[in-house]
């Protein structure tokens, strides 16, 4: 039997989830864009066929070559090993069915197998029956949960999950042997929409030192129902204590996926649908501006959540609301670099800056927004920081192939010592993710003073592995370009040029440099992996007498992503971890 | 004349792969006066209390940026070159100052024509073989048959998308850039290969428009090696080749009007 019903069984199932649209909706024949498909679902959707399937896939594709339902399970059907999605039966789990199901239900349940859409919904609708005789009979076992919809009896065909994969949705949980009681919880704790049981929510987070309200530059609170009720939404959704008018919601570690749902909550409330890019550009504010609340249809939702969100006074707190930040060119001979300085707020000025060590290329790009808020954040806790372009990078002077790492190393020097003299600290701390980790340990060791700290955040410490990824990602980016692209025979990676002598010194980066740095503390942030993998220039630098914090942090985000859309642009966990570890006077 | 760079999606003002910094300063080597800027709520840009929802907002933001150029280097005509969402953004503005005399777009909207389907369908059957070629017979002429009536129809209600922007439909945009270069404004519109399902060769533009004048008058490129985000040198040298000439003669144009008797 063909294995492409269940794929695209398994397809439709993925797509309802991620757009939020019922599985009844969705037809295989026709083009994504037909339905209503933009490509922010459609990119959401590629990470997801990623992982049911396996299989990396643009999503451009499914706007291009794979524009339904149909085509892509014929891909995935070619492309899938043979024994994913074989037809094999479906277990049934037997104490439900032996102990609880009439022999009637039995027989039927034994008879429907395979992976047929129809016959899996007839196979759950009869689980859910053997389940409630199964209360009736006093005699309750493992049971899965149902869907939410046809635990509120509703006409959506369930979620299809896969035996072979992991579950999208609803998890299926053990109930005590308690009968009712436990099922109504059960059955509770899964009637959730679909997308809130892939996020399980742990208590909210609050911002690092959000016991003021103005921590955040130009925080101001919601000023009308309609800005209070867009800010219950985002609190909920981000899972964050406080929303203000001038808040970005991606900025506040929203993601594309959140967005979505946020959009539909706000046309749930407000009557209004609005673009989901909107969510990427504008502030909550502008938002709540351009949506029309039309008190027949909108108020009562308006004012329930807006009663959520208790509209305080911005009170005068001492600090002033913007802290506007410096464009700054610095350098020697010539001021070739250039940098953006934060200053801190005056009457809380910490003992201690914040210098922002860039990535490279793409990577750079990337981290752009996460440093800025971070940067923002910082400086409104009154820790002045400094981010800035090395040489032949980003705004400052030089071609891309003019860069190298041995000026990138005094480039920090550099920029070290201007935010020195800017901020007027002794005391300065290095962010430094991937490369620019090699470049701090480097830089550290001849700068004039030593920093405080130095954080690495997922250090690139073998420079050849690090090479090879980037030419890897940039092999896959050149192969996806229309017609294969053309190129100028040049070295380049991701459309940055780089010279030889660049791709050498990468190439050179090795652990024990790391044993090099000349700092009070190294703090460490990385996956565990990646963590366990630094093991032997840790102990090295403890050795020394450096102290080394480590801080586990495993992100689902892709440092050379050009994408808005499949990771968060600014994760919150990065965010509120960082923050943490920069803005101590004291080092622990 | 002065060059206006804005953001490219959510890229801060350096651009994809710094091709916004490659291009100013190719453009500056040549004399012409450039400015990148950030949008309100991009790239170290912070939005101001009163803002306006995002797309009036980057308007008013690009006018800001004219009437800074215009006060300190006392330019008073501009040329913008948007790609992407900075296409749609840099239209919108050019429709709303006079003093924007050039525009250039990269990847901004698109509308099919019957051939561009056509090319469409017919290139994945290039590309997907023999196995593709039974499910293609069996639904091409349903296919095919709806989507030419779609594009035959014309209604004002088809609409493009990306990104959940919508592309305004069709006779207003005609319209729109119509009025642009009734009012002398030179046009210029590029597509790259990463739009070939929509836009895919080069007469295309002429003959979605065929009705107005402007398809005599605007400038359009199909560059199908080029992508949506110049990812090689390559295509980054090319589009600054390109956009170089054109403003040379956009500049001179703009000269010889300002001239005439």
């Amino acid at each position: 039997m063909s294995r492409v019903p269940h794929i695209e069984a398994e397809l439709i199932r993925v797509f309802s989830d991620v757009s939020g649209l019922p599985v009844a909706e969705f037809t295989s024949e026709a083009t994504f864009a037909d339905q209503g498909l933009d490509s922010l679902v459609l990119t959401q959707a590629s990470l997801e066929i990623e992982r049911v399937f396996g299989l990396k896939l643009r999503f451009r594709r499914m706007l291009e070559d794979l524009d339904t339902v149909t085509r892509l399970a014929a891909l995935l059907d070619r492309e899938l090993p043979a024994d994913r999605f074989a037809h094999t039966p479906v277990p049934v789990p037997e104490p439900l069915v032996v102990t609880a199901a009439p022999a009637a239900a039995k027989m039927l349940v034994r008879e429907v197998q395979g992976y047929s859409f129809v016959h899996q919904i007839i196979q759950l609708q009869i689980q859910l029956m053997s389940q409630q005789l199964a209360l009736l009979s006093g005699n309750p076992a493992l049971v899965v949960a149902p869907s939410a919809s046809i635990a509120n009896g509703g006409s959506e065909p369930p979620l299809i999950k896969s035996p072979l994969d992991k579950p999208l949705g609803a998890v299926p949980r053990p109930i005590p042997q308690s009968g009712e009681a436990a099922f109504a919880d059960s059955v509770q704790r899964n009637m959730e929409p679909p997308y809130d049981t892939i996020d399980r929510k742990p208590p909210p987070v609050c911002y690092a030192g959000q016991d003021a309200t103005h921590d955040r530059v130009d925080f101001a609170m919601p000023t009308n129902a309609t800005e209070q009720a867009i800010a219950a939404i985002w609190i909920r959704l981000l899972n964050v204590a406080q929303v203000g008018r001038n808040d970005n919601f991606f900025n506040l570690g929203g993601h594309s996926l959140l967005a979505l749902r946020a959009v539909h909550e706000i046309q749930r409330i407000t009557g209004e649908k609005i673009a989901v890019s909107r969510m990427i550009f504008e502030s909550l504010g502008q938002i709540a501006t351009s949506i029309s609340t039309h008190p027949v249809k909108a108020a009562p939702g308006i004012s329930i959540l807006a009663n959520e969100v208790h509209a305080e006074s911005d009170a005068a707190s001492g600090l002033s609301r913007s802290l506007a930040i410096t464009p700054v060119r610095f350098g020697q001979p010539v001021p070739s670099l250039y940098g953006v300085f934060h200053p801190s707020g005056l009457r809380n000025a910490r003992p201690h800056a914040v210098l922002f060590c860039n990535p490279f290329g793409q990577e750079a790009v990337r981290i752009h927004r996460f440093f800025g808020v971070l940067a923002h954040r910082l400086a409104r806790a009154g820790v002045a920081c400094l981010r800035f372009d090395y040489h032949a990078s980003g705004e400052s002077l030089g071609d891309d192939c003019e860069a190298d790492l041995d000026r990138w190393v005094q480039d920090v020097v550099a920029a070290d010592a201007l935010l020195r003299q800017n901020a007027g600290v002794h005391e300065v701390d290095w962010v430094a993710p991937r490369l620019a980790s090699a470049l701090a340990v480097r830089a550290s060791a001849q700068a004039p003073q030593r920093p405080r700290q130095l954080v690495l955040w997922e250090p690139v410490v073998s420079g050849a592995r690090y090479v090879d990824h980037l030419l890897e990602v940039h092999a896959s980016v050149v192969a996806d370009l229309p017609d294969g692209g053309v190129l100028t025979g040049d070295e380049e990676i991701l459309g940055f040029g780089v010279s030889r002598r660049l791709l050498e010194q990468m190439r050179a980066v090795v652990p024990a440099d790391y044993q090099l740095a000349r700092t009070r503390r190294v703090t460490l942030v990385a996956s565990h992996q990646r963590a366990t993998d630094a093991d032997e220039w840790v102990a090295a630098l403890q050795r020394r007498g450096v102290a080394v914090q480590r801080e586990t942090l495993s992100l689902d985000f892709d440092w050379t992503s050009e994408e808005a859309f499949n990771t968060a642009l600014v994760p919150t966990a990065a965010l509120n971890l960082l923050e943490a570890v920069l803005k101590g006077d004291q080092l622990e | 004349m002065g060059l206006v760079l804005l953001n490219v999606g959510i890229i801060h003002r350096i651009g994809p792969h710094r091709f916004n910094v490659k291009l100013a300063r190719a453009l500056t080597s040549e004399g012409l006066v450039t400015l990148r800027m950030d949008l309100s709520g991009q790239g170290d840009s912070s939005a101001p209390d009163d803002a306006l929802p995002y797309d009036q907002q980057a308007v008013a933001d690009l006018q800001e940026a004219m009437d800074h150029l215009q006060r300190i280097c006392k330019i008073e005509k501009f040329a913008i070159v948007g790609i992407c969402s900075g296409a749609y953004n840099a239209l919108a503005a050019a429709l709303a100052d006079n003093r924007v005399t050039a525009l250039w777009m990269l990847d901004g909207y698109a509308y099919p024509t019957a051939r561009s389907v056509w090319n469409r369908y017919t290139w994945r059957l290039r590309e997907a073989s023999l196995r593709a070629l039974e499910s293609w017979t069996r639904k091409l002429a349903r296919r095919t048959v709806r989507a030419i009536r779609n594009v035959t129809n014309r209604s004002t209600s088809q609409e493009l998308w990306d990104f959940g922007r919508c592309a305004p439909p069709r006779e207003v945009f005609g319209r729109d850039v119509q009025t642009l270069v009734d009012r002398g404004v030179a046009v210029c519109f590029v597509y790259s290969g990463s739009m070939r399902w929509i836009f895919n060769y080069p007469e295309q533009l002429r003959e979605a428009f065929s009705e107005f004048n402007f398809v005599d008058r605007a400038k359009c490129e199909y560059l199908p090696q080029a992508d949506h985000t110049a990812s090689t040198l390559a295509t980054q040298q090319q589009l600054i080749r390109s956009i170089a000439a054109w403003l040379h003669d956009a500049l001179a144009s703009t000269t010889t009007r300002s001239n005439a008797p």
